[in-house]
């Protein structure tokens, strides 16, 4: 059976097949891992896919509108946060508000416009109103893996990222926990391709993926 | 740590490099003939994959490929997609055009006394071709091989694309260091990095060392 799912989730994916293998000896699961816009159309276009993860609603949306999708089967398997952060050495940011400070001259966020995490990111200061008031400090990253980048690199003295990403770099600590209520929740939907011939195969990686186990394994990760 | 994706890589660039070489020749020789209005448009089309970003090369081939147009359709049965064949085909579409292009300039630098010569002698068309043209264009020919194995093993949009990325299947070494650099693992993307360019720069000097050899 493969998996297509965001390669934001890659680690956290690895460990729960491993779990998974626990329970299922004969379950084969291979993963295909990139970007959620072009495993969509990997989909559309009749790539032997079963399960979908991807990291925006948006896609699942455009394949359920397209009646790709096993109805159903929809399924959100994982919640993300916003967090603010710094490099390590850097210290002085307690709140959002601090980014205004004289010593934080660069801000990194993803590109709103492209990147989701950069959406979010837009959609939070906006409604801290601080959006407008930073906007000469910030510099655009095509995803997040670069935000972080900049951060662990102290070429930005601050940048906006998701909880998981802050949590896989040794390079960078959270100054700040953005409040869920600022932004459209940050969901990973999964659903099972409706030209799958392994339906029943993933049904029960879903369903694993909604278990307790699973759930244990998502929040070591920083999802919830 | 796996190597795989050495290996995978090795054998989609070779496979590709093999059909670039022999198509590259062919399609050079018949453009040295062919007098009729539509060259500058062949040629477009062979190039095209240079001047396009390789995403958009991928978006093109999936949509040539899949099985929502009638190509897609005819080759359904053949399952291309997430094989290692179609990470060959991405390899292949970007490294052509600079295979296509060298042949050709070095078909253009050999003096047509000799062609006409073997002509009069009353070679046949496939023997001149490989008596006369690859010998005497053989320095442009090696050239434009290696240029097309170093871009074909470099190759990462495009095959991202129509291949996936599907570590021991369609996982070669530019997807291996993208999923490791995004996974937050850079020592992978590291070796990988060092050894994609080791195999690029053994590339280089075995073809100096053959010109030499001949020189």
């Amino acid at each position: 059976m493969t998996v297509s799912a965001a390669i934001s989730m890659k680690n956290v994916l690895e460990s729960l097949r491993a779990e998974y293998a626990k329970s299922h000896p004969s379950g084969d699961i291979t993963f295909n891992f990139g970007g959620s816009g072009a495993l969509e159309f990997q989909i559309e276009n009749g790539a032997p896919v079963d399960l979908f993860i991807s990291a925006s609603t948006k896609y699942v949306d455009a394949l359920e509108r397209k009646k790709m999708i096993l109805a159903g089967s929809r399924t959100t398997v994982a919640t993300n946060q916003l967090v603010i952060i710094a490099p390590e050495k850097n210290s002085g940011i307690h709140s959002p508000n601090d980014l205004l400070n004289r010593s934080i001259r660069r801000v990194a966020v993803g590109d709103p416009k492209s990147v989701p995490a950069g959406s979010y990111a837009a959609e939070a200061l906006k409604n801290l109103r601080l959006f407008d008031r930073l906007a000469s400090k910030f510099i655009y990253g095509n995803d997040v893996r670069q935000v972080l980048t900049y951060v662990e690199t102290s070429n930005a003295d601050a940048g906006v990222v998701y909880t998981t990403d802050a949590l896989e770099s040794k390079n960078v600590r959270i100054a700040v926990q953005l409040p869920d209520s600022l932004h459209d929740p940050i969901m990973y939907p999964a659903v099972i391709v409706a030209a799958s011939k392994n339906q029943a195969e993933a049904k029960a990686f879903l369903e694993f993926l909604s278990s307790d186990s699973a759930r244990a394994i998502f929040s070591r990760f920083g999802f919830r | 740590m796996d190597y795989s994706p050495v290996w995978i890589s090795l054998k989609v660039t070779l496979a590709a490099t093999g059909c670039s070489f022999l198509l590259g020749i062919l399609a050079a020789r018949w453009r040295m003939e062919y007098r009729g209005s539509f060259g500058w448009l062949v040629d477009g089309a062979i190039v095209l994959p240079l001047a396009l970003p390789p995403t958009v090369v991928g978006l093109i081939l999936l949509l040539i490929f899949g099985n929502s147009s009638p190509i897609g359709i005819f080759f359904s049965s053949w399952s291309l997609l997430f094989t290692w064949r179609a990470a060959a085909l991405a390899s292949f579409v970007v490294s052509f055009p600079l295979m296509y292009l060298t042949t050709r300039a070095a078909f253009q630098q050999i003096d047509p006394i000799l062609i006409d010569t073997a002509r009069i002698e009353g070679l046949s068309g496939w023997k001149i071709l490989w008596r006369a043209f690859v010998p005497l264009a053989w320095n442009g020919i090696a050239a434009g091989t290696t240029l097309a194995f170093v871009r074909g093993l470099g190759e990462f949009g495009a095959t991202l694309m129509i291949a996936g990325n599907i570590p021991g299947i369609t996982q070669t070494m530019p997807l291996a260091i993208y999923s490791s650099v995004e996974a937050g693992e850079p020592s992978a993307a590291v070796i990988f990095s060092l050894v994609n360019v080791l195999i690029s720069v053994c590339a280089l000097l075995l073809v100096s060392f053959f010109e030499k050899k001949r020189a």
